[in-house]
């Protein structure tokens, strides 16, 4: 132990002190043991309360008739203090008894200092690994909690991944192929009328990429906050992406602000894969738009909004490429075949249900393959809201 | 994934064969960047790849860039309908020569 192992000795013969200070007298002054000496159990109680123990060594006699429960007491109060009992008897049933409530070892009158001296040695031993043990586990927990923050600093680069307010409903969902990928998805209130809505892919899958993905989605948030058009804030964000990017990474990405007094979407595509609208009794549409390029790549890129209006009911899907390119044993991609099927089939199904549906759809397509792309998914339904009827 | 080199007319051919995922992105990276070492006036020819991801769009984005700076050139060609539209989507159609043939190619390399 790097400081003295702190002893306790209860014992009514006032000469034991003198005993023990002088029996271990190389090991005091050593620094290696601290003995504290008291003659009343009370006492030894008082003494726990202010200070840590390391060892507690007492008369069997001295802590009473009751001295085996109070042995016992002590075991389950001071859970790394271990106690020696002295006995005066080799009385073998007292002795048993004390051991099983709870003394960690015991000797005999007249004392063998010999004896003595190696076991406390010993049981100082024992306490000083139950003590590393118990640092070992504190820190093993410091960490974990540690490890529990920074995963919760991963899953906070995409927001809570459901929303239901007003006419929009909300779901969202990613499936990284690697621990840390590429993919972001945002959706962020602009005033009470207004959401914004993003989808975003970033070149690359590794702790850059990543780092890439949280700047390029800081930088869109702060920017919305500024432009009223997708396309102003995108440029905005191109040029400062495009400034701070020395790798040549890129991110491809919609932003689009669903405007609820106009039941409109207004939407600006940077190199990203269209939006699909999804209508009851409609084969999906892939919205058209003036894609301008990925961000981050060019400095000066002009970008274009457009308009799309909402039919009662409808869905929006925001997704990234994993999703049609999805491959399977044979090499065949997902495609966009497949994905209108399911989009089709789910039309009146809550973005919740058809987001579940398509994951399960390109699940059961890839069987047998390891994901090689980042799979993610922004599904919104928009409710028409009905005006109450005034008479 | 395999990658082909072939020297004509001054011009340095890669030629990808397979995939170009996050996989393999980095053995594309190594090929394109040692032959640009070699030679300033690099075509990627695309027609024997199956599949590229962003991956592999950051790849020639990144040959683009160096060739500029070093004065040198690039161009894609034989590229399939599928892989353009990977181009398209992203904009890189707008930034990086694309050409049908390697003979079309020709005019941009002198």
């Amino acid at each position: 132990m790097a400081t003295a192992a702190n002893i306790l000795v209860l014992d009514d013969d006032e000469d034991t002190a003198d005993l023990f200070r002088q029996k271990f007298r190389h090991q005091i002054m050593d620094g290696i043991y601290k003995f504290s000496f008291v003659i009343h159990p009370e006492e030894a109680l008082d003494l726990l309360q202010q200070q840590v123990f390391d060892i507690f060594i007492s008369d069997i006699n001295v802590a009473g008739t009751d001295g085996i429960s109070f042995i016992a007491k002590l075991r389950k109060d001071y859970s790394f203090m271990r106690s020696i009992v002295i006995s005066a008897y080799g009385d073998i049933n007292t002795l048993r008894a004390v051991m099983r409530g709870g003394a960690h070892d015991f000797v005999i009158k007249p004392i063998d200092f010999k004896d003595f001296g190696d076991t406390l040695a010993k049981t100082v031993r024992v306490v000083e690994q139950l003590r590393q043990a118990e640092a070992t586990s504190r820190k093993l927990s410091a960490i974990s909690d540690e490890l529990g923050v920074s995963a919760q600093l991963q899953r906070s680069i995409l927001p809570s991944n459901s929303l239901k307010k007003g006419n929009i409903e909300i779901w969202a969902d990613s499936i990284p192929a690697a621990e840390v990928g590429g993919d972001f998805y945002d959706f962020f209130w602009l005033n009470n009328a207004k959401l914004g809505i993003v989808m975003a892919d970033v070149s690359g899958k590794n702790v850059s990429a990543a780092m890439f993905a949280l700047i390029a989605k800081t930088l869109i948030k702060s920017f919305s906050q500024i432009y009223t058009s997708p396309a102003r804030c995108f440029e905005t964000v191109n040029r400062t992406l495009y400034n701070e990017n020395a790798t040549s990474m890129f991110v491809t990405a919609i932003y689009g602000i669903v405007d609820m007094e106009k039941n409109e979407l207004t939407y600006t595509n940077a190199g990203h894969l269209p939006i699909a609208a999804i209508r009851h009794n409609e084969d999906p549409r892939f919205l058209e738009c003036e894609a301008g390029m990925a961000l981050g790549i060019c400095e000066d890129i002009v970008f274009t909004d457009s308009v799309h209006t909402f039919s009662p009911g409808e869905m929006i899907l925001l997704y990234t490429d994993g999703v049609p390119e999805a491959t399977d044993k044979n090499g065949n991609e997902y495609d966009y075949e497949r994905f209108s099927e399911v989009l089709r089939q789910n039309a009146i199904m809550s973005p919740n249900l058809l987001t579940r549906a398509l994951m399960e759809s390109i699940r059961e397509f890839t069987k047998g393959m390891s994901q090689s792309d980042d799979i993610t998914t922004l599904c919104l339904k928009y409710r028409l809201r009905v005006t109450p009827n005034v008479n | 994934m395999e990658i082909k080199t072939l020297s004509q007319d001054g011009v340095t051919i890669v030629t990808p064969v397979g995939r170009v995922d996050t996989s393999t992105a980095k053995a594309f990276e190594d090929g394109v960047m040692a032959s640009i070492s070699a030679c300033n006036k690099i075509a990627i020819r695309f027609d024997e790849i199956d599949y590229m991801s962003s991956a592999g769009l950051r790849v020639v984005l990144m040959a683009g860039k160096k060739l500029s700076a070093i004065k040198g050139e690039l161009v894609l060609i034989n590229m399939p309908e599928k892989i353009f539209s990977v181009f398209k989507t992203s904009g890189f159609d707008k930034i990086i020569k694309i050409c049908q043939t390697f003979e079309e190619s020709k005019q941009f390399f002198n």
